[in-house]
């Protein structure tokens, strides 16, 4: 939440994993310092610690590895190593915390040790539908719906596990073709083969009612939307008002509870 | 001693370093063992992980949703696996280098095979899209489309028979189906032409699109799949577990190999150890021989080969009832001066072997060079009667002996003395002293009567008080007077040797006439007696009688010396009688002849002393020409009570009086016996009941018996 780890001090990593929306930004894409835009929706930081790999592209295989990547990217916050590392060591707080946890001076890699271990704390369980798998609670008969249309529609092929995603890469628009550049954050950017264009890391789909705007590019508003686009792009067909409507109320099963450690910050 | 620490160090080191190998090998097993065991269970694990793992990615292809959190933590778990096994501490050695690089091309190989599974899991959810939603779309169809038309009722029947095709090639992952899955694609797009409703066409769309879909991907799925199932992962585990059991047993053979070397130093160590204790005990024995040698060196005799003294003593306390014969060679002392030491050391010889020889063996004898020329025979005592005939075995051998000595022939005799009471040597050597002393014995054994050590040792001590008395002049003499039993006067006294002791004690010759005998002082004691007598008659006008020994006339240093003393008192001289003690001692009567021609020239009387006791040659006493017979003592003493004294008194005095010569009775102790020495006309007397020794004396003619 410390802006004095941006360039021009006035961005920290809340400015776009903002804890009002679900860890995510409500920005289609993220402004970082100097108001530099970038490229993609920033995804929401909760129970990223889950996710197979980090980033949309799943460029970085951690959570420590992610937390250099918006740190030292000239469009986010736009730091270097010396630089961090000058201003926790010229902050009493950061001197004390760091000597208690790590024994020695801030460091860079610390520093990024730190912030990872924070995220694994910004977990969000026991949502409804967590408690309904636990045969704690039932869900309501639209709930339920939603529920077996997620399984019957394929919904589930890709967005499974505990995160409900994050731990597969799928293409947007395997049916219909979903806008691309170059540019994007997919996997193409990285391995440049072209059936990996717009190839992403399947986001989760926890707590997805409070972290519009969807899909990468933050191109959908709403729920409604995300859901016909993505029935569109990848099954070729058009979702009925009912399914949408019924799916919409399974989604919302997933928004669990706020973590704790934010609850204590705040 | 430094030598010693230094073995038993060495020794102990060696101990020890065999005593940690062997710890340090069992240990060094003991881990090895464990490490081996553990890291094989590591690569079973690993393949029973690799094994789950294709079996969950089967799972995954086939049902329609699947948690692919579970592929990828068993990816995770395999991952972490494979790097534990990786950096196994036992596997760093240099020993495990297949295996580690057999390791490094598993690592390999299985993040290629994750990667081909992240791709499978992206191409499976594509591909179960299609797969999953065809058959919906077939199913919509029905409502889409009008059964009843020929063209309508085509599309749902190419729909069922895609969704059957389909279902085939990904269930058989049968490739050759996508030929007539292209056909039907084709005449779906034919069909597809022929329809202008929008939702109709947007079904046949989005059935091509899957279609499109479902050729694009499936060859890469199976193509993945088939990767994924195939079995080069394990082979390469498996040639990894083979390449490990191969080093492993190559590094046991290094452990054996380590084992036998420390079996072998184990060994060396105890080799030290005991070629230690052989060394010492060598040395040890060595040394011992040389104790040995040097103690048998100590205590033999080098000229004999018999035993030395300390020998004889070693052995005597060993013995229960020691016995001694002691053998001495007569005059050896002469041999050796005649003869020469060459000769006297060979009669040793000689004599030692003869003894050897005739000692009889039953005796378990054991015989000794124990002096000079004694030789000492000591075994146990049994009897008196068989220690007398070894003794006269051993004379009967010696008996007029005559050894050749390289052609000098040497007569020898030998004297023997023995004993088997307490101090054997002391009194044996005194039985032999006896037996030299005297003429006819050969031998004598020892009892305790002749017990002669009381004597020698007041005649040592007499000696010593002699010696420093003569030195001192504190010989002195006494005079008794000589009653002239004609008239009852006296001119005449006997100067008797007296010793004065340094208290002032006046001691009488029985003190110390033997030692001085011994000592062969008797010629300063006669001398000493003789000047102060001398000096006494130069004044006093009085006879004196003088003792002297036949020793001292037969010893030329003495003669002359009396011969210088009469010499330088001429005046005097013609009243000194000589009294000589008749005796064996008187060897040669020449020389005895010539000193009494001599001192006549002087003046001087002889007188002949203690008559009677010895055997008297009245023959040779005749041809010296004394003139006074003294009468022993021993008879004038019981003269009054012993007719048989009387008889031998009267005879000397008959036979002095044919010859002429006067006689004296010594010892008269009462008047019964002046009495009786009177009637036999006895012409002198002295004695206590006439007149005691005195250092005064009365010059002139004394009246003594009225």
């Amino acid at each position: 939440m410390d802006p004095g780890l941006s360039a021009d001090r006035s961005v920290a990593c809340v400015s776009c994993h903002s804890f009002d929306h679900g860890g995510a930004d409500p920005r289609p894409v993220s402004i970082g310092s100097h108001g530099n835009k970038g490229v993609a929706n920033a995804p929401t930081v909760y129970n990223s610690y889950f996710n197979f790999r980090q980033f949309w592209n799943g460029r970085a295989k951690d959570l420590k590895e992610q937390a250099k990547g918006p740190l030292h990217n000239p469009a986010e916050m736009g730091m270097v190593t010396e630089e961090i590392e000058r201003y926790l060591r010229g902050s009493d707080f950061y001197t004390e915390a760091f000597r208690n946890i790590y024994g020695r001076a801030p460091t860079h890699d610390d520093a990024l040790d730190a912030i990872a271990e924070f995220e694994k704390a910004l977990i969000t369980p026991n949502c409804k539908f967590d408690r309904f798998l636990r045969k704690e609670t039932k869900l309501s008969k639209l709930e339920y719906r939603g529920y077996k249309l997620f399984k019957t529609l394929g919904c589930a092929t890709c967005h499974n596990g505990i995160n409900v995603g994050g731990n597969s890469f799928q293409k947007m628009g395997l049916i219909f073709q979903y806008p691309w550049r170059e540019g994007l954050p997919d996997r193409y950017d990285i391995t440049h083969s072209p059936a990996d264009k717009n190839v992403y890391k399947v986001p989760t789909l926890r707590n997805i009612e409070l972290t519009a705007p969807y899909f990468h590019d933050g191109s959908v508003p709403t729920l409604e939307l995300a859901l016909k686009k993505m029935a569109y792009h990848n099954l070729g067909f058009d979702l009925s008002a009912e399914e949408i409507e019924a799916l919409v109320a399974f989604l919302k099963t997933l928004t669990g509870e706020t973590p704790r450690i934010i609850g204590e910050s705040r | 001693m430094h030598r010693l620490i230094l073995k038993t160090t060495a020794a102990l080191i060696a101990a020890l370093i065999g005593i940690v190998l062997i710890i340090y090998q069992q240990s060094y097993l003991k881990s090895s063992f464990h490490d081996t065991e553990k890291i094989g269970d590591s690569f079973r694990v690993l393949h029973t992980d690799y094994i789950a793992l294709q079996r969950i990615v089967l799972q995954a292809s086939y049902f329609p949703y699947f948690d692919n959190d579970t592929i990828l933590s068993q990816i995770e778990k395999i991952r972490e696996r494979l790097d534990g096994l990786y950096k196994e501490r036992r596997l760093q050695r240099a020993v495990y280098s297949e295996t580690r690089s057999e390791l490094q091309s598993a690592k390999r190989d299985f993040e290629e095979l994750a990667k081909t599974i992240y791709e499978f899991l992206t191409l499976n959810a594509s591909l179960k899209n299609s797969t999953v939603y065809l058959p919906t779309l077939a199913l919509k169809a029905y409502e889409v489309f009008d059964i009843h038309s020929e063209h309508d009722r085509q599309v749902t029947v190419l729909l069922s028979k895609i969704n059957e095709t389909l279902f085939l090639a990904k269930n058989a992952l049968d490739e050759s189906f996508l030929e007539e899955v292209k056909e039907y694609k084709k005449e779906l797009e034919e069909l597809k032409k022929e329809v202008s409703e929008n939702d109709k066409r947007r079904l046949l769309q989005a059935s091509i699109g899957h279609l499109d879909l479902f050729l694009k991907v499936f060859p890469k799925f199976r193509e993945d799949l088939e990767e994924i199932l195939d079995l080069k992962f394990q082979k390469e585990l498996e040639s990894a577990i083979g390449r490990f059991s191969e080093e492993s047993k190559r590094e046991m053979g290094h452990i054996n190999t380590l084992a036998d070397l420390f079996l072998t130093l184990y060994l060396i160590s105890i080799l030290v150890v005991i070629y230690f204790i052989f060394r010492s005990e060598k040395e040890n024995i060595e040394l011992k021989r040389v104790r040995d040698q040097l103690r048998k060196s100590l205590v033999t005799d080098h000229l004999t080969g018999l035993e030395n003294r300390e020998a004889y003593v070693v052995r005597k306390r060993m013995m229960a009832h020691p016995a001694l014969i002691l053998v001495n060679i007569d005059r050896f002392k002469h041999i050796n001066e005649f003869y020469g030491s060459k000769t006297g050391d060979a009669v040793l010889q000689k004599s030692a072997e003869i003894l050897k020889e005739i000692v009889p063996k039953y005796l378990r004898a054991h015989i000794y060079r124990l002096g000079g020329d004694d030789f000492g025979i000591l075994y146990e005592f049994k009897s008196r009667e068989r220690t007398e005939s070894v003794i006269r075995q051993i004379l009967k051998h010696f008996q007029e002996k005559t050894l050749n000595i390289e052609g000098i022939l040497v007569d020898i005799s030998i004297s023997i003395g023995a004993s088997y009471n307490d101090k054997l040597l002391e009194t044996a050597d005194m039985a032999l002293k006896i037996v030299k002393s005297s003429k006819r014995l050969r031998y004598t054994i020892y009892d305790p009567s002749m017990d002669l050590s009381k004597t020698i040792a007041r005649n040592i001590r007499a000696l010593k008080q002699l010696k420093q008395a003569i030195a001192r002049g504190d010989i002195i003499p006494y005079f008794q007077p000589i009653i002239d039993l004609g008239d009852g006067s006296s001119n005449k006294y006997e100067a008797l040797a007296r010793m004065r002791t340094q208290s002032g004690e006046i001691l009488g010759p029985a003190h110390f006439l033997d030692a001085a005998k011994e000592a062969k002082l008797s010629g300063d004691i006669t001398a000493a007696i003789l000047r102060q007598t001398l000096k006494i008659a130069e004044t006093c006008d009085m006879t004196f009688s003088v003792n002297i020994s036949a020793g001292d006339i037969m010893n030329i240093y003495d003669r002359n010396t009396i011969f210088e003393l009469l010499e330088t008192h001429r005046g005097c001289s013609s009243r000194i009688v000589f009294e000589i003690v008749e005796s064996e001692d008187i060897e040669d009567y020449d020389i005895l002849g010539e000193f009494i021609g001599r001192i006549r020239e002087f003046g001087c009387e002889i007188a002949i002393d203690d008559f009677g006791s010895g055997y008297s040659n009245f023959e040779k006493l005749l041809q010296l020409q004394v003139d006074i017979l003294k009468i022993d003592g021993s008879l004038i003493k019981e003269l009054d009570t012993n007719e048989h004294a009387a008889l031998v008194v009267q005879t000397i005095v008959d036979f002095a009086k044919a010859a002429g010569f006067k006689t004296v009775a010594e010892y008269v102790h009462s008047k019964s016996v002046l009495d009786k020495v009177r009637s036999l006309e006895v012409d002198f007397a002295q004695g206590f009941y006439l007149g005691r020794p005195s250092s005064e004396l009365k010059c002139g003619q004394q009246a003594y018996i009225d």
